[in-house]
């Protein structure tokens, strides 16, 4: 219980301070935090496999995204602070929409948080001894998605092949006059001189 | 498992490998230095056509083929097995599926031959479009005969997917790469709420396939203990909400018309003809066969209402060519979904009829629109005076346009006339009465096109080049199809109802 709060206190915290950060390389690093919290709840409900997966895919290819983009654009830190009170109304409402959405949980007798729909009808024997289970999550996962849901497996890689052709189609110039690197070229670089090394480039027609 | 389930989708399978060929085939060698990097896109385009219509495989090196219609579709048509059940219950293929799979690949077999002409007149040398599309192709395939919520989710991607890239393909045109961004922030967002939407229903049911879905639903409104989930009644609207943005009905079109109108005209034509009937598809089968409840009824009632009435009022006051052709597709989307609204088999038959009908129609007046873009036709106002420099083309555009505003002996009345006699057969009488009413105001701004065709006379006379070959016959065929339907509309008919019926096995 107390692990649960405070990883979903940490993961609430750092959510709000991503949109508020003045800086936005602080704004990724507590979408990192958020990551990271939210794996631990994972982990706690007792998925393995997707907590681990939830931190490499998430932290190590999206966060890592963002973080280039941030990098590479020249964003000074203090303009973009200005009118966030605009949005309030708006994103408050369906900010509340959203939560509201909790009660259709809350309300369930499956999960007795609220005082109120305890009843002690739901004090059962359990046998432990048959909740014994030899199966990882990875194996469970690999045996079902390779095998009966094969289908979506091929069709996840088509949509990653549409996304690759898609971003070769938008960004790649052919013109001549693009920077290239030159991979040869750069070998050649004797750092002594710095200079190229002649016999080596003299073959090479660019 | 291995001797059914790989044997059905035997198209399908084929159209993958011919696209991976083709696209090795093109980036190989277009980059080669020996061939003094050909722009490639007029054969890739013929070669895409033909593994659309399964001809599969021969090279054309540097001439023209003269007969590209040999037997379309030739592995579809002939397909090994018309009913089965594939895939561990992902996929499902019936009549239902075998005639809209059919009928997908004629309309993206036509559109392609319309884009052969635009690449060359525009030096669009992107010949990964028509990868895309032939991708785009193959998703929509799946989307028909998807039979599980997570199949029909991966589909819906794939097809938005390649649908984001080629808005934006005229890269220094800044209203393309608007639209492409606008297009994919809209498409991001509603594939996130359709999701979203599939999980809530998973997280209340417990299952995502449609035919046990199906059985679930039977008893929704009446239970014993007058529980009703509103889980699964959030889940059922977020998925229609989803559903109502990819189709760009009334409440969630906002986007939708920049699209269109700043995207190249060639993917304005793609986006109103083939998205319609895949996700049109989907939809039936998923409201009909597996929600099938009263739930998501006044939703789409609203819906078709809104559109409707906003689709004949907006476009009265555009200039513009593709925006006026959105609005009025907006509007189109607002009738069919009277027929899909009422929920009977009747419905869903006038629905596809009117699917049917509303594209032949589209790819007609695009046909036009694409062939008339020497000058860049935007404004409706640069058809003027067409009737004395291109009479057989104004007689065609005419027809069309009588034909959107259902004028009678022509196709789209047949299609409206059906939509309103459902409506009313099933007690939807606003429904209907609204119809009647927006038709007529509609009237106005389709034979607008016909009068400033006849009697207008422009600024400056604009002379056009004639049309290639290959529009001017998928002009003629669809001609023929609109002025000819009401003589002998019955096999269509015939075929319509199967496909119907077949939903409810």
């Amino acid at each position: 219980m107390i692990l649960f709060s405070v990883f979903s206190s940490i993961a609430l915290v750092s959510s709000v301070m991503v949109i508020r950060a003045k800086n936005p390389v602080h704004s990724v690093l507590f979408f990192i935090l958020v990551f990271f919290n939210t794996s631990g709840l994972l982990v706690l409900l007792g998925l393995d496999f997707f907590a681990m997966i939830f931190l490499v895919v998430y932290v190590g290819a999206i966060a890592v995204l963002f973080l280039f983009v941030v990098m590479m654009l020249n964003i000074k830190i203090a303009e973009i602070h200005e009118n966030v009170l605009r949005y309030l109304p708006v994103g408050g409402i369906i900010g509340l929409i959203f939560l509201l959405e909790i009660f259709f949980i809350i309300d369930n007798d499956y999960i007795p948080i609220l005082p109120t729909k305890l009843s002690t009808t739901y004090l059962t024997y359990t046998v432990y001894a048959e909740k014994i289970q030899s199966w990882t999550n990875l194996e469970t996962l690999g045996n079902l998605l390779y095998t009966t849901y094969f289908i979506l497996f091929l069709v996840s890689s088509l949509i990653l092949l549409v996304a690759m052709i898609g971003a070769i189609v938008l960004t790649m110039h052919k013109t001549t006059q693009v920077k290239r690197q030159d991979v040869f070229r750069q070998n050649a670089i004797d750092f002594k001189t710095l200079s190229i090394a002649q016999k080596i480039t003299q073959s090479d027609p660019k | 498992m291995f001797e059914h389930d790989f044997l059905a989708p035997f198209p399908e399978i084929f159209l993958i490998n011919a696209t991976i060929i083709l696209l090795i085939y093109e980036v190989v060698l277009s980059t080669s230095k020996k061939y003094d990097y050909p722009p490639l896109v007029r054969n890739v385009s013929w070669l895409g056509l033909l593994s659309v219509v399964r001809l599969g495989g021969r090279v054309w090196e540097n001439e023209e083929p003269y007969r590209y219609l040999i037997t379309i579709l030739l592995l579809a048509a002939n397909a090994p097995l018309t009913v089965a059940n594939l895939f561990y219950n992902n996929l499902i293929i019936n009549n239902f599926t075998y005639f809209c799979q059919i009928f997908l690949l004629l309309n993206t077999a036509s559109t392609i031959v319309m884009c052969l002409d635009y690449f060359k007149e525009e030096s669009l040398n992107a010949f990964e479009s028509i990868v895309l599309i032939l991708l785009f192709t193959r998703s929509m395939l799946l989307m028909i005969s998807a039979y599980d919520l997570i199949a029909m989710y991966l589909a819906i991607e794939l097809q938005s997917l390649c649908f984001y890239v080629i808005p934006a393909l005229k890269r220094d045109f800044e209203f393309s790469t608007e639209a492409g961004l606008k297009y994919f922030i809209l498409g991001a967002f509603s594939s996130g709420i359709l999701l979203f939407g599939c999980s809530m229903i998973y997280g209340f049911i417990g299952v995502t396939n449609f035919e046990e879905l199906a059985k679930i639903f039977i008893g929704y409104k009446i239970t014993l203990f007058g529980a009703q989930s509103s889980g699964i009644f959030m889940g059922i609207l977020f998925i229609a909400v989803g559903f109502l943005f990819k189709i760009t009905t009334v409440p969630f079109h906002m986007w939708a018309l920049d699209v269109y109108e700043g995207s190249p005209t060639l993917v304005t034509t793609f986006f109103s003809i083939a998205p319609k009937i895949s996700i049109l598809a989907n939809m039936v089968r998923v409201f009909i066969y597996s929600f099938y409840d009263p739930t998501w009824q006044q939703l789409f009632f609203f819906c078709s209402i809104a559109s409707m009435i906003l689709g004949a009022l907006a476009a009265m006051a555009q200039n513009k060519v593709k925006r006026l052709l959105a609005y009025s597709s907006i509007g189109h989307v607002g009738y069919l979904f009277i027929g899909f609204s009422c929920g009977t088999i009747e419905g869903i038959q006038s629905l596809l009829i009117g699917v049917f009908i509303y594209v032949l129609m589209t790819i007609n007046v695009f046909a036009i629109v694409l062939a008339l873009r020497q000058n860049c036709f935007k404004y409706i106002a640069d058809l003027g005076a067409l009737a004395k420099t291109n009479p057989i083309l104004t007689i065609t555009l005419s027809i069309t346009m009588f034909s959107y505003a259902g004028i009678p002996p022509l196709a789209g009345f047949c299609s409206k006339f059906y939509l309103f006699f459902v409506a009313l057969g099933c007690g939807a009488y606003l429904l209907a009465l609204i119809g009647v009413v927006t038709i007529f105001i509609s009237c106005f701004y389709y034979i607008r096109f016909v009068k400033i065709m006849y009697f207008d006379t422009p600024k400056t006379w604009i002379l056009y080049k004639p049309m290639d070959r290959e529009k001017s016959l998928l002009l003629a065929i669809t001609l023929f199809f609109i002025t000819f339907f009401f003589l002998y509309p019955s096999p269509f008919f015939l075929i319509t109802h199967q496909m119907a019926l077949s939903l409810c096995l």
